[in-house]
């Protein structure tokens, strides 16, 4: 189980990404982290993964456990090697490389190289694209096939936590509910807890158990993802009113 | 890549089953070219040829290291002269001064310089891109004032008299010798490159250099791929030192000058960054270049003054340079990988 407590995030020193933030990631979940723009969706993620000091930030308070562990003083490559990988927004593949060495780079830690000939075969599953496009460098595959490839590369790492940036960024609506599927499909079948950040939230309430909900950086609001789809979500998150009205957090309405 | 072997099989593999053939072929005739070709060059008067094929095998030798450190890395270095310095000069001062028998001069010196390689890595993989290159332009000029006021390396007059090697009853003396020696020892050092190139380590590389962060996401220690990389490609360094200083039996300061680190930047740059193949080429193109030059001014057909032409060598390569970057960015290489697709397609597409 993957616990943030409490944590407190600053960029630089002075900048404040994330004031109050708690949330649970149990195993074989899907769990949906939930914000608008700049509401600290991302500087939590790179809290869990260790990220964040690669842009100069750090957390001044609060803590992030694995089983029990503190993991928030660990490097990155620490914290990726105890099964947590972090799939960056944006998309992250390396363009020199062809498909399957970007697959490939996903096992770069592991020994079993008979289960990762397997894990490979299970990613071509997953995403039947790929297979033709194997040797083709992976800058010249369009968008959506990169963030297949980049969620491919992910599983190699057998992870035990999965951390989702934005999957659904600057993808077709159809594609979108592919990709989340698959990612339902890999949690149920590998037991892999994957916790998503996203603007889409119709796409990932679908799919998700639980959700947290971030404004200005604190969870303002957790709860199952069924009741996360009624109409406080909308007024925390959406900024609407029951009759599609602006209205502020501030309003406590 | 054997794994994929076991996969589905496409169109484009079987046509590089076919291609394969073929590239054994060309293959074959390149290594038979490459074996009477010293034969076919001392028909005339003289052994220059073959002399400059020998430093043509070095410089190699040297900047597949460079292609390792900069091109596979990323980390730009400025110093990569220095460390055939530093290896020349240890193997001179082990083999000369405290009577090391050859072979194992040359493991020494040649593990010294990885060595420092590491050392020099140390302080600049905390830094990023153009800050690497300026470490690494430290690096050299410190080692250069060192080799040069330490006692045991000669001062300025350097270390003579370094032995050349030899493989078992064979001494390898001659140009010719040296020749096929050489030959075999880049052929050894092309195959370490490229099987590196295909390896989870050189993979790692190649990662770091494209994105460091998500490299570090999926559990590579970026600082430490950085240190291997500075090991391997001084490595190489090293080794291309060790046979030049035994090659001229000579080490001297300005044997390994700034100059010739930033020829090594330019080899890659119009090989292509990156690749072995790449590095190769470059070599060969401005090895020919400088040496045609070279004739050119030293035949007297055209008069020109001796600091004239050493001038319009830099100009021209810097020339070429700057062409390769505007119209073939991707270096000699890419221009090859072209010629290869559009030979295999014909007579369809361009």
């Amino acid at each position: 189980m993957l616990t943030v407590n409490g944590i407190r995030a600053i960029y630089g020193g002075v900048v404040l990404g994330l004031s109050d933030v708690s949330l649970k990631l149990e195993e074989g979940k899907v769990v949906a982290l939930l914000g608008a723009n700049g509401s600290g969706k991302s500087t939590t993620l790179k809290s869990i993964s260790g990220m964040l000091r690669t842009e100069d930030g750090k957390l001044s308070e609060g803590s992030i456990e694995l089983d029990g562990k503190r993991i928030d003083r660990l490097a990155p490559e620490r914290i990726a090697r105890l099964g947590v990988c972090h799939v960056l927004q944006g998309i992250s593949v390396f363009p020199q490389l062809s498909t399957e060495e970007n697959l490939l780079m996903g096992a770069y830690l592991r020994q079993d190289r008979k289960n990762v000939d397997q894990d490979m075969d299970g990613v071509y599953r997953y995403f039947p694209n790929l297979p033709a496009l194997r040797r083709r460098k992976a800058g010249y595959l369009s968008g959506g096939e990169q963030q297949m490839l980049v969620i491919g590369r992910a599983l190699l790492t057998r992870p035990r936590f999965m951390l989702l940036d934005e999957p659904s960024l600057g993808l077709a609506p159809g594609i979108i509910g592919e990709i989340f599927s698959i990612l339902k499909t890999i949690c149920r079948e590998s037991n892999t807890s994957l916790l998503v950040a996203e603007q889409n939230t119709a796409a990932v309430l679908e799919i998700a158990d639980y959700g947290y909900v971030l404004q200005n950086g604190r969870t303002a609001y957790e709860g199952k993802s069924g009741q996360l789809e009624g109409d406080r979500v909308k007024k925390f998150y959406l900024g609407l009113g029951e009759s599609g009205t602006f209205i502020s957090y501030h309003d406590k309405a | 890549m054997k794994r994929g072997s076991r996969r589905q099989a496409d169109y484009g593999r079987d046509v590089a089953l076919i291609g394969g053939l073929r590239g054994w072929t060309a293959l074959a005739v390149l290594l038979v070219a490459t074996v009477v070709l010293p034969q076919l060059l001392s028909v005339t008067d003289n052994m220059k040829w073959v002399t400059f094929l020998n430093f043509t095998l070095l410089t190699i030798i040297a900047v597949l290291g460079l292609q390792i450190i900069t091109g596979m890395a990323g980390q730009i270095s400025l110093g990569h002269s220095a460390f055939l310095m530093t290896g020349g000069y240890i193997m001179a001062i082990l083999a000369t001064k405290l009577g090391f028998p050859f072979w194992i001069a040359a493991f020494l010196a040649v593990l010294a310089t990885a060595s420092v390689g590491v050392l020099v890595a140390l302080p600049a993989i905390r830094l990023k891109g153009f800050y690497v290159a300026v470490v690494t332009l430290a690096f050299f000029t410190i080692s250069q004032h060192i080799f040069q006021n330490l006692s045991i390396a000669g001062g300025i007059w350097g270390l003579s008299n370094v032995p050349g090697p030899s493989v078992g009853p064979l001494k390898i003396i001659t140009d010719t010798s040296w020749y096929y020696f050489l030959l075999l020892l880049t052929a050894i050092c092309i195959i370490a490159s490229a099987s590196l190139a295909r390896s989870r380590i050189g993979r790692s590389f190649l990662a770091v250099r494209d994105n460091e962060v998500t490299a570090s996401g999926l559990g590579i220690n970026v600082p430490g791929a950085k240190l291997r990389a500075f090991f391997i490609g001084s490595l190489f360094a090293g080794i291309a030192g060790v046979f030049w200083t035994s090659y001229v039996t000579a080490v001297r300061i300005d044997q390994f000058s700034l100059w010739d680190s930033i020829w090594y930047l330019g080899m890659i740059i119009i090989g292509g960054l990156g690749s072995t193949a790449g590095a190769v080429l470059g070599v060969l193109f401005l090895q020919l270049v400088r040496q045609v030059l070279h004739e050119i001014t030293a035949s007297g057909v055209v008069p020109l003054s001796i600091n004239f032409s050493a001038a319009l060598t830099f100009a021209v390569y810097g020339l070429a340079i700057i062409l390769f970057i505007a119209f073939r960015p991707h270096g000699l290489m890419a221009v090859w990988q072209k010629l290869k697709t559009s030979y295999k397609r014909w007579p369809f597409g361009e």
